[in-house]
């Protein structure tokens, strides 16, 4: 995905300075990092710059009680279950357990 | 209606399911050729296109669709021969690790045929804590008798009549069975699975339906963690992960995780001889001498295929109770492509009722519908439907208020908790987290419940002293309610707790026959390929009946077992 590579870049220097917190759980007015996440709606879409999605289920491997990405149900799954571009919409997990990730500041 | 020609050699639409196709690990690549000369009218879908000729569309009014989305394996495209970059060669080729994929895989192997299985997902699906079953060994040593004839007749009569005979008597004669070998397996496991009869209630509601006693359980497992042992469809997992060890361990069978198939691989004859798979992103082929075991699940997890094939009332306003989602239905699709006949809409959904607007009610709150003994009102404060019914028709009629626009709510009073003050305990106190969602409503009166859920003034007052009226009479003169297991609201707090109509799987699928072979719309077997559990149909019609024990996973048990048997040996 060609169009993309420019904000994998961007997004890459992002990461470096928000140190981990890519996810946001608040809905703020909208931040550089919503902005830049706009029109972004597709499992591919996401996939193209955050990797793939052994790469993120490594990355959340210990967020909280249980891998939100590799749970034992069975990964992967489309990201926009619960992911609405850069906030978590739907936490899926918390629908039948007691479970807030533990996001890092 | 619109009665659509297609021609598939010519054609390929993607549209729909195909195109929001993700396979692990990559992007799919699709071709779109639309040219459409004789064709009447462009088939809108994936759907229409892979009937092939004579499509019917039946119009119902669009539903929503809040449910998850699983990654499709399905694809429509011919995928060609310069695109597959490894062979495989094997007996049997089972899809799907869930139950009936591992018993097909076992089975087979242990048969003594080379097995390929193949899952989509890291894990195959595990949601089960109990399954049907007749005249197993641990259900005969318990002296359990079933009533065969009663059973079968309860089958044919919930599904209305509108299936064949073979598959449910092959379900009441073969299910025992089928249960031994998971038995043997489980003596090759690790953790030392037991199953057991289910304990029957000694005394039901008289719901008008006949209470059979076909069950097993897993609960008599030694060392199974409490929060195992109490969460419903939990069990299921470690199961599954058990019987997987046990596969991936056996000598004949090759196990492929991450790995979704694609479609299957005909000859010229129309046999099935294989099935062609992704893996690490690339295709590969699997060819099976002996057949290929559909054991992909049901579709819950896939909103296309839920829009096409159901009623829009039952997924419009319920919410899903599915862990898995692998089930998108690659299964069925790839069965019509090569000319499966599959059953007749709308499909059968295993709906329970006992739902939030996200899931099934938290644990804590589960005493409630153990106990049974509350009422089921709507927004205006008045009763639908019997509420000891099974739990698929209070769903049904759950649905039938959202249509227009009422929610449901269980309305109890604090009598009707628990006597066991842990238990209650731990029900108040989590009504303080329903309260903020907006799940709970509290109030010290039928009256101040009422004003506070803004009903019309005065309904659920009268409903509650009709409700009581009936308790004394003994007659439910509304709904014909069994009043012996109701209680009369009596209690020093009112309560109404939300009550969606909640979707677990989906259970209509390919049309098979006795051993578990896919029939095409002639009613002839296509050769080489057989498909179990939620894949395949035959089975059940217009809802699952819940009330029947556990049909589900006994079906999905003893076809995979049954298939399997008749792939390797031929009968
Ligand atoms: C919470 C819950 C509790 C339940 N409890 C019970 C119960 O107590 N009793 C009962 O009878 N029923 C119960 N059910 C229903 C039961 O889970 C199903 O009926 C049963 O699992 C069906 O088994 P199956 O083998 O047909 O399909 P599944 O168990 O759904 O397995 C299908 C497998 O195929 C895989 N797959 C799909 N497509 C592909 C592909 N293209 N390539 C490779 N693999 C693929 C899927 O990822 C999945 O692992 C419950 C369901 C839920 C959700």
């Amino acid at each position: 995905m060609k169009y993309l590579t420019n904000r994998k870049l961007s997004l890459a220097t992002i990461l470096l300075f928000s140190a981990m917190s890519v996810i946001g759980f608040s809905a703020n007015a909208d931040s550089s990092i919503d902005k830049m996440h706009k029109g972004y709606d597709k499992a591919e879409q996401c996939l193209g710059c955050h990797g793939s999605y052994e790469e993120n289920a490594k990355k959340t491997a210990n967020l909280g009680k249980w891998n939100p990405h590799n749970s034992i149900h069975g990964g992967y799954v489309d990201c926009t279950n619960c992911h609405k571009q850069n906030k978590v919409e739907k936490n899926y997990c918390a629908y039948c357990h007691e479970y807030q990730p533990a996001a890092k500041k | 209606m619109i009665n659509s020609k297609t021609d598939l050699s010519r054609r390929s639409f993607i549209k729909g399911i195909g195109a929001t196709s993700i396979a692990v690990g990559t992007s799919a690549v699709f071709s779109e050729s639309a040219e459409a000369k004789d064709v009447v009218k462009a088939p809108e879908n994936v759907y229409e296109s892979v009937l092939g000729d004579d499509v019917n569309c039946i119009y119902v009014k669009k539903g929503d669709f809040n449910g998850p989305k699983g990654p499709i394996g399905f694809e429509n495209r011919q995928i060609a021969k310069s695109e597959i970059t490894k062979e495989y060669n094997c007996d049997v080729a089972v899809v799907g690790g869930g139950i009936s994929g591992l018993i097909a895989t076992l089975k087979a192997a242990e048969e003594g045929a080379k097995v390929v299985l193949i899952e989509k997902m890291t894990e195959g699906r595990g949601a089960f804590e109990c399954f049907g079953s007749v005249n197993s060994r641990t259900q005969r040593e318990a002296g359990v008798k079933t009533d065969k004839a009663v059973l079968l007749g309860e089958m044919h009569r919930s599904a209305s009549y509108r299936i064949g005979p073979d598959v449910v008597r092959t379900y009441v004669e073969k299910s025992g069975e089928a249960t031994d070998f998971m038995e043997q397996m489980f003596k090759k496991g690790d953790k030392g699975f037991v199953i057991a009869p289910m304990p029957l209630r000694p005394k039901y509601p008289n719901t008008g339906a006949p209470v059979i006693d076909a069950e097993c359980m897993f609960y008599n497992t030694p060392g199974l963690p409490k929060d195992v042992r109490f969460r419903s469809g939990h069990v299921g997992v470690y199961i599954i992960q058990d019987l997987t060890n046990t596969a991936k361990k056996h000598p004949n069978v090759t196990a492929k995780y991450s790995t979704p198939a694609a479609q299957l691989i005909t000859d010229k004859s129309g046999r099935v001889t294989g099935v062609i798979a992704k893996e690490d992103g690339k295709y590969i082929q699997i060819n099976a001498k002996k057949g290929v075991i559909l054991a992909t699940g049901g579709y819950d997890a896939n909103p296309e295929m839920m829009k096409a094939y159901l009623r829009p009332e039952d997924y419009s306003s319920a919410s899903w109770w599915n862990p898995c989602w692998g089930t998108t239905g690659d299964g069925h699709m790839m069965g019509l492509k090569v000319g499966a006949a599959m059953d007749p809409v709308p499909h059968a959904v295993m709906n329970f009722t006992f739902g939030s607007p996200e899931s099934f009610h938290i644990p804590a709150v589960r005493t409630l519908r153990a106990m049974g003994l509350y009422a089921v009102v709507n927004d205006d404060g008045e009763r639908f439907v019997r509420e000891d019914a099974a739990f698929q028709s209070i769903s049904n009629a759950t649905n039938r208020q959202a249509t227009f626009g009422k929610k449901s709510w269980l309305l109890f009073d604090d009598t009707m908790i628990s006597k066991n003050k842990e238990i209650f305990d731990k029900a108040i106190a989590a009504f303080a987290q329903l309260k903020t969602k907006g799940w709970l409503f509290e109030a010290n009166s039928a009256a101040e419940l009422e004003a506070v859920m803004k009903m019309p003034k005065g309904n659920l007052v009268n409903t509650i002293n009709k409700f009581n009226a009936f308790k004394k009479a003994g007659v439910d003169q509304d709904f014909n309610r069994d009043m012996e297991f109701a209680k009369e609201f009596d209690g020093k707090k009112y309560y109404a707790l939300v009550c969606n109509s909640v979707i677990l799987a989906t259970v209509s699928g390919l049309i098979i026959d006795e051993h578990g072979r896919v029939l095409n719309s002639k009613g002839n077997v296509i050769e080489g390929l057989y498909a179990a559990g939620n894949a395949s149909g035959d089975f059940f019609s217009g809802n699952y009946p819940r009330h029947i024990p556990g049909t589900s996973m006994g079906r999905a048990i003893t076809f995979g077992y049954l298939s399997a048997l008749h792939a390797v040996k031929g009968a």
